[in-house]
């Protein structure tokens, strides 16, 4: 049986291509900052950067929590109050609360049904103390995509610094940080085929931020920071056509569950321009996510049901919950989501597995 | 359609419950390794996790991870986090508000264990579920019910925390370790895996108040305050404070915190006056006793006064009664006088080897 892989917003395979290219820095060591030097232009140019902007990082939960706790530390005499939101990844949740026990405050703006934040109630959150405000683009649950854009310009025209997680936004959408009223932006690497442990942040050079951890000097993780480099311009070739590929299998993979079982819900966006291309997240009133993620593995399909903790069991999600489900309907979630391999044959076999699952 | 051969089997990585798999396993089951995530009282959650015991600890999880990988079978961990709070931990608690001493491990596995458990069994397409349990259960044609017989293993019988499994449960679970006839011969079979073999805390003790604070528990998580009140005698007369009812158990001499030239025993606790009755050592005899939430296995309900053995506590040996049922209360009369008749506990009555049935002790 051929295992499919319907996962790719947890992690996703390295491309051949990118280990290609980092395979060869792993025996050879030479040039090491001319090589992070090409990979910085290389990528400036792919997201609209200016130059010293970005910096390579070990990860998006390394990003985040150097941006948010960063950025409200180094503002502290300022104000400390920041805003943010109710679905936003763990790594943001754990560094704002981190800040509350320094002192910091923090508002968690509540999402509606499809997970969108209101406008309005994030400018109506907004205090003279407001230092920092952050928000995640594409949830990774949901597939939400927030108004960044009309975000951006409010917390601006108050003054207040604008985080983005941008980890499920990279390879989705063009992004253009010049033009974009954003300030401070997390990526990962291993989201777009690239290996774990290796991510970058953008920091536009107006702020100041507090280190995180001090390094003096430090080598930096050459192979990886060209491999992401490599899979970051693969992502931007026929970056549209990819989306649309992918929200075409979406597309199909939505109606297809929808025939199945009539009573199954899709969670997040009605609108399909406002999901992420891969991501959809789906109620089943009759089975619970974890059943669900076992059921599939046992048929060779790897899906996931969102939050899982440190022993790997699968808890009601903040996310789902926040969508306005009680805590036994949030267990009732799966998150599926495809990836640039995913096949319509793939597509195809998991509507079958779901029809044995649900209809036996 | 659930699966006959199918079965999902609680693992807490402990010596019963890997036995229970690996026997399920030669049976030709195909068998589910399933560790139980159970809520913990977030002060304690740092402190457990550090300590071996327990089958919640966060090395249990590892520990059932290992096995079932030994063992041959896919393993989960699940999480049951709110079921458990809101069926046993707020039992448990409401229980002291109301000056009882409850047991949580009944509530447990009727209804974590042999309802959620079992429910997610169904979901993975297994008519079983079964655990490492010490007591047999079995079909019996005459009377077409599922009957339960008393562990041959007799120190390790686990019937009392069984009483309240309904036909519709039993249908559904298998113990396997039925067969064995002591912890040893379990413990022969286990040697092969790796498990820890001595450290896992007994199940009797109260696995999310792993510190045997249980005070300190109700304090961090009851929401009720902790009143003081005063001892009295059976004449009425006040014999001085006492720090609050939750201290205090049926039958308890020691920690009193006063002295009274006299041994003296808790006989009674009235939650509604915060009164503790204090008697000597006869008044913690009682003969008789009233029982509530009652259920019966080979019967739906007795008929007429009904002679059997009646246990009033994990440890105790079934003392000879007998029961008469009236509405959903049951009187027993002891044939002999019982020591510490202790509202909130189980009475769980046999018959020989049979279990019967029981009810949570209620005060008349």
């Amino acid at each position: 049986m051929n295992k499919i892989f319907l996962d790719y917003a947890s992690t996703t395979p390295v491309k051949q291509e990118v280990v290609d290219v980092m395979l060869p820095l792993y025996t050879n060591i030479s040039e090491d900052q001319h090589a992070i030097d090409a990979c910085l232009s290389t990528i400036e140019s792919l997201l609209g950067a200016d130059k010293g902007t970005l910096q390579f990082t070990s990860g998006g939960t390394y990003g985040n929590n150097y941006l948010i706790k960063g950025l409200a530390r180094a503002n502290r005499a300022r104000g400390r109050h920041i805003i943010s939101t109710k679905i936003e990844h763990p790594s943001v949740h754990a560094s704002l609360e981190a800040l509350e026990k320094e002192g910091f405050r923090v508002t968690y703006l509540d999402v509606n049904p499809e997970g969108f934040i209101d406008i309005e109630a994030f400018e109506r959150a907004i205090e003279p103390e407001t230092i920092l405000a952050s928000v995640i683009y594409m949830n990774n649950e949901i597939g939400t995509i927030q108004p960044i854009e009309a975000l951006g310009d409010i917390a601006h025209k108050h003054g207040v610094i604008f985080h983005v997680d941008g980890v499920q936004a990279l390879g989705n959408v063009q992004i253009h940080l010049k033009t974009l009223p954003v300030d401070a932006m997390t990526f990962s690497a291993h989201k777009i085929y690239a290996p774990k442990g290796s991510g970058l942040v953008y920091l536009h050079d107006a702020h100041t931020i507090e280190p995180l951890i001090h390094t003096g000097c430090e080598t930096q993780n050459t192979p990886a920071i060209v491999g992401f480099c490599r899979a970051m311009v693969l992502a931007h070739q026929d970056l549209e056509m990819g989306v649309t590929k992918r929200r075409k299998l979406r597309k199909k993979l939505i109606d297809g569950l929808k025939g199945i079982d009539a009573s199954l819900v899709i969670n997040g966006p009605k609108e399909e321009a406002n999901a992420h291309p891969g991501i959809m997240n789906i109620y089943f009133p009759t089975m619970d996510g974890d059943s669900l993620v076992i059921l599939y593995a046992f048929n060779g399909i790897a899906v996931s049901s969102g939050s899982a903790c440190s022993s790997g069991a699968m808890s009601a999600s903040p996310v789902i919950l926040a969508l306005g489900y009680n805590e036994i309907e949030a267990k009732k979630c799966l998150r599926v989501s495809i990836g640039e391999m995913t096949t319509e044959a793939e597509i195809d076999r998991f509507l079958d597995v779901t029809l044995k699952i649900l209809k036996g | 359609m659930l699966d006959r051969n199918k079965v999902v089997v609680g693992m807490s990585g402990g010596v019963d419950s890997t036995v229970a798999a690996y026997q399920l396993k030669e049976m030709g089951y195909e068998v589910i390794g399933v560790n139980m995530r159970l809520w913990q009282d977030d002060f304690l959650e740092e402190e457990h996790f550090k300590r071996d015991g327990g089958c919640c600890s966060l090395s249990s999880v590892e520990d059932a991870r290992r096995v079932c990988e030994q063992i041959g079978i896919p393993f989960f961990a699940l999480d049951f986090k709110a079921v458990f709070k809101e069926t046993v931990v707020d039992y448990f608690i409401e229980s002291y508000k109301q000056g009882e001493t409850p047991n949580p491990c009944i509530a447990c596995n009727k209804h974590v264990k042999f309802e959620a458990l079992l429910e997610k069994a169904h979901q993975l397409g297994a008519y079983y579920v079964a655990t490492g349990h010490y007591a047999k259960i079995y079909y019996d044609e005459s009377s077409e019910r599922y009957l339960v017989d008393t562990s041959k293993a007799a120190e390790k019988d686990q019937t009392y925390a069984l009483y309240n499994l309904t036909q519709a449960q039993l249908q559904h679970i298998l113990m396997p370790l039925a067969s064995f006839e002591s912890k040893e011969a379990v413990r022969k079979i286990a040697a092969q895996f790796d498990v820890q073999m001595s450290q896992k805390s007994d199940s009797q003790e109260i696995c999310f108040v792993p510190d045997q604070d249980y005070v300190g528990f109700l304090k961090r998580n009851g929401d009720f305050e902790m009143k003081e009140g005063a001892f009295y005698n059976t004449e009425g007369e006040n014999l001085g404070k006492h720090s609050g009812i939750v201290n205090y158990t049926i039958g308890q001499r020691k920690g009193l915190g006063v002295t009274f030239g006299k041994p003296m025993y808790v006989i009674d606790i009235d939650a509604n006056t915060d009164r503790v009755i204090l008697g000597d050592n006869d008044e913690v005899f009682k003969k008789e006793l009233w029982a509530n939430q009652l259920n019966f296995i080979p019967f739906d309900n007795v008929e007429g006064p009904y002679k059997c053995e009646a246990k009033i506590r994990y440890s105790a040996k079934p003392a000879p009664c007998t029961i008469t049922v009236s509405g959903d209360t049951v009187h027993v009369v002891f044939d002999t006088p019982q020591r510490a008749v202790t509202p909130g506990q189980a009475v769980v009555f046999y018959n020989g080897q049979q279990l019967i049935g029981g009810g949570t002790i209620i005060r008349k």
